[in-house]
């Protein structure tokens, strides 16, 4: 009871995600890819996308106040940063990288300031959720992981 | 008899005998900086049933694909790279081992695809890369097979066709090396290798391997008769190398042809600039070349300090008037070390800078890049590339300095974007490792290419003649400064030969000492 209580938990979390436009079907797409060898894939790839992200925000960062500013490297990092967050799914943090993408390609700092916050913002809450989601699911058990996959 | 040869020409060869359970088991390289990416990718391939390598550096990527020549069947590379640009090594991949490769990136802008088409990639996927997008790129390995099969076919019936006419047996192709890069080895492949071989008349020209060497060879003589008139069979003769044909140069020879085509239209069309940028803390910093560099305890010369903030993008080149110099790492940076100097890349376009008032400073100068700065940069390049390479020896071991001899450097592209950053990090390291270590290091412009040329070189020369036109700092042309970069340039001999297209260089007139060609 309680376990099935966890997986509808899990598996509503996650439903809200896709609804709210946080993750897209690249999301579903990484869940296909979860099987007996890889078991953990999805957690997997998130966290090493949280763990390079930041890398590549710190970058970001730096290169944002640096001065002159290098529009050409902050956009190839955004590249980047659209890049993979395109591959784990993440919709909402993939058009704010757009945003940067475009401002970078005016050469308007301030814009670029501002749609930065933006991304950083929109990564911090997909983290949490994620990290939330992927506690629930661990709680759930791995043999239900392949099953709380919607679709 | 005659009509027969001539369908055969006509004739699209047969697909290749293959293994039942194909596409299982395809060879497939995985290049990309992004670990998340990379991750992703490698899951999809593996689940498509492929045999999957990953790498995330470009140079590893190159290294591995020269040591295991024939160990795989495709590569997937991502576009924007900070080692090396994607399209280069694009360039480099088809120049050397010829195998098909499609780029991957989160980049749709229509200029980045045009791109990866002008360069020769089989195809472009956007990123997040979808099981339906890999499940078939088999297809290119097949394709590519049947393109090489075509021109063997056609080789085979020229040949065949001058027999007739001859009488006489024009080739010696039986001793060809055979590059057998893209066939599988299984049952069905030596049934028709072994059958092609009992039919002299059909016998298969292997392909000819164009090594570093090789290629140094070509160009030489290729540079000797001029670009315009250079001959196949004149060629092969100056080559006076065994066991290729005049085939094997004709085709060589248009690759090389079209490939400096590529370089001067991308040359107009480019605004010539070296964007430069400070960087400060780049994360894409990577010690190891200039560990490599250390390690061959070479004297660099460094004619001038770092200037700070420098950050070479690659690919883009400026001449720009003569400034502070760049350190000699800095400029080490904007080579890979690797594979990129040895490497002469095809001409990348945009890269190539030169100095007939098509010099432009920087593009959409954000940059705070001086002019002169760049221009020193500029030097700085090319010797870099000379001095810094670790694999590049082989290039430059044919190429004894003084001798004419062209030059691959290799630039990283020039698309801008990711390249460069690492450069003026590494660069303030290299500063460091030199002063802990009291090298002396000076830029040394001549050093490289010299091979006497001096003045004016038309064009087409100056396309082959690259790096021997790179000077120093306010030298006249063809002046060699110190004996340095000899030394440098002989420590740096030595490894495997892996250039493959001269990279070009101009020289600047006179008045205009940093003339810069990089590639």
């Amino acid at each position: 009871m309680e376990y099935s209580n966890l997986k509808r938990q899990a598996t509503s979390m996650k439903q809200n995600l896709f609804d709210q436009g946080y993750l897209d079907e690249q999301f579903y797409q990484l869940e296909e890819l979860q099987d007996d060898v890889s078991p953990n894939f999805v957690e997997e790839v998130v966290s090493l996308f949280f763990k390079d992200s930041s890398r590549l925000m710190a970058n970001i960062e730096q290169a944002l106040e640096n001065n002159p500013r290098d529009f050409n490297k902050l956009d190839s990092y955004m590249q980047q940063f659209k890049g993979s967050s395109s591959s784990i799914g993440a919709s909402k943090l993939k058009s704010e990288c757009i945003q940067f993408h475009e401002k970078c390609g005016e050469e308007n700092i301030e814009g670029c300031t501002r749609s930065f916050q933006k991304v950083k913002r929109e990564h911090g809450i997909l983290k949490k959720k994620l990290e939330a989601y992927f506690q629930l699911m661990r709680q759930v058990g791995p043999g239900d992981r392949a099953t709380c996959s919607s679709n | 008899m005659e009509s027969d040869r001539e369908a055969a020409l006509v004739l699209t060869p047969a697909p290749p005998s293959l293994p039942l359970d194909f596409p299982a088991g395809l060879r497939v390289l995985v290049v990309d900086d992004d670990p998340t990416c990379l991750k992703t990718i490698e899951k999809l391939l593996w689940r498509c049933q492929y045999n999957v390598t990953t790498c995330p550096r470009a140079e590893t990527a190159l290294s591995m694909l020269r040591e295991r020549r024939g160990g795989f069947d495709l590569i997937l590379s991502d576009v924007h790279m900070p080692d090396m640009d994607g399209f280069k090594l694009l360039e480099l991949i088809g120049l050397e081992m010829d195998l098909p490769v499609i780029m991957i990136s989160g980049d749709d802008g229509k200029d980045v695809v045009m791109k990866g088409v002008i360069h020769g990639a089989v195809d472009y996927i956007l990123k997040p890369v979808r099981f339906e997008a890999v499940k078939i790129i088999w297809q290119h390995v097949v394709r590519k097979y049947q393109q090489n099969e075509k021109g063997l076919e056609r080789v085979r019936c020229v040949e065949e066709k001058k027999l007739d006419e001859y009488g006489d047996n024009p080739s010696s192709e039986n001793d060809e090396i055979w590059k057998n890069g893209k066939r599988r080895k299984d049952e069905n492949d030596e049934v028709e290798e072994v059958d092609q071989q009992e039919d002299p008349s059909s016998q298969k020209k292997p392909r000819v391997v164009w090594s570093a060497d090789l290629h140094q060879k070509f160009v030489s003589a290729v540079n000797e008769l001029g670009v315009d008139k250079a001959v196949p069979k004149k060629i092969l003769e100056l080559m006076g190398v065994p066991d290729i044909t005049r085939e094997n140069v004709a085709s060589h020879l248009q690759k090389y042809r079209m490939y400096l085509k590529r370089l001067s239209e991308t040359e107009d069309q480019n605004t010539l600039g070296m964007q430069l940028s400070g960087a400060t803390n780049s994360t894409y910093a990577t010690i190891s070349s200039v560990d490599r560099f250390c390690h061959r305890g070479l004297t660099v010369p460094r004619r001038h300090p770092l200037q700070n903030q420098m950050n070479l993008q690659a690919g883009v080149r400026q001449l720009a008037a003569t400034g502070t110099g760049i350190s000699l790492l800095d400029r080490i940076n904007l080579f890979d070390s690797n594979a990129q100097i040895s490497n002469a890349s095809k001409f990348v376009p945009g890269q190539q800078l030169i100095n007939n008032g098509q010099m432009n400073t920087f593009s959409r100068s954000s940059a705070n890049m001086e002019s002169r700065q760049s221009q020193q940069m500029l030097q700085t390049y090319s010797n870099i590339g000379l001095q810094a390479r670790q694999g590049t020896s082989g290039f430059l071991n044919s190429f004894p300095v003084n001798t004419g001899s062209t030059f691959s450097l290799s630039t990283s592209s020039v698309y801008p974007r990711n390249s460069i950053i690492p450069m003026a990090q590494q660069g303030r390291r290299f500063d460091q490792f030199l002063q802990q270590n009291n090298l002396t290091a000076e830029m040394s412009t001549t050093g490289q290419i010299m091979n006497g040329v001096a003045g004016e070189l038309d064009q087409n020369r100056l396309y082959s003649n690259i790096g021997q036109q790179i000077l120093g700092n306010g030298a006249a042309i063809g002046n060699r400064g110190t004996s340095q970069p000899d030394t440098l340039l002989a420590s740096s001999y030595g490894s495997t030969p892996q250039t493959l297209y001269p990279f070009v260089g101009t020289i600047t007139p006179i008045h205009q000492p940093e003339i810069l060609f990089l590639m």
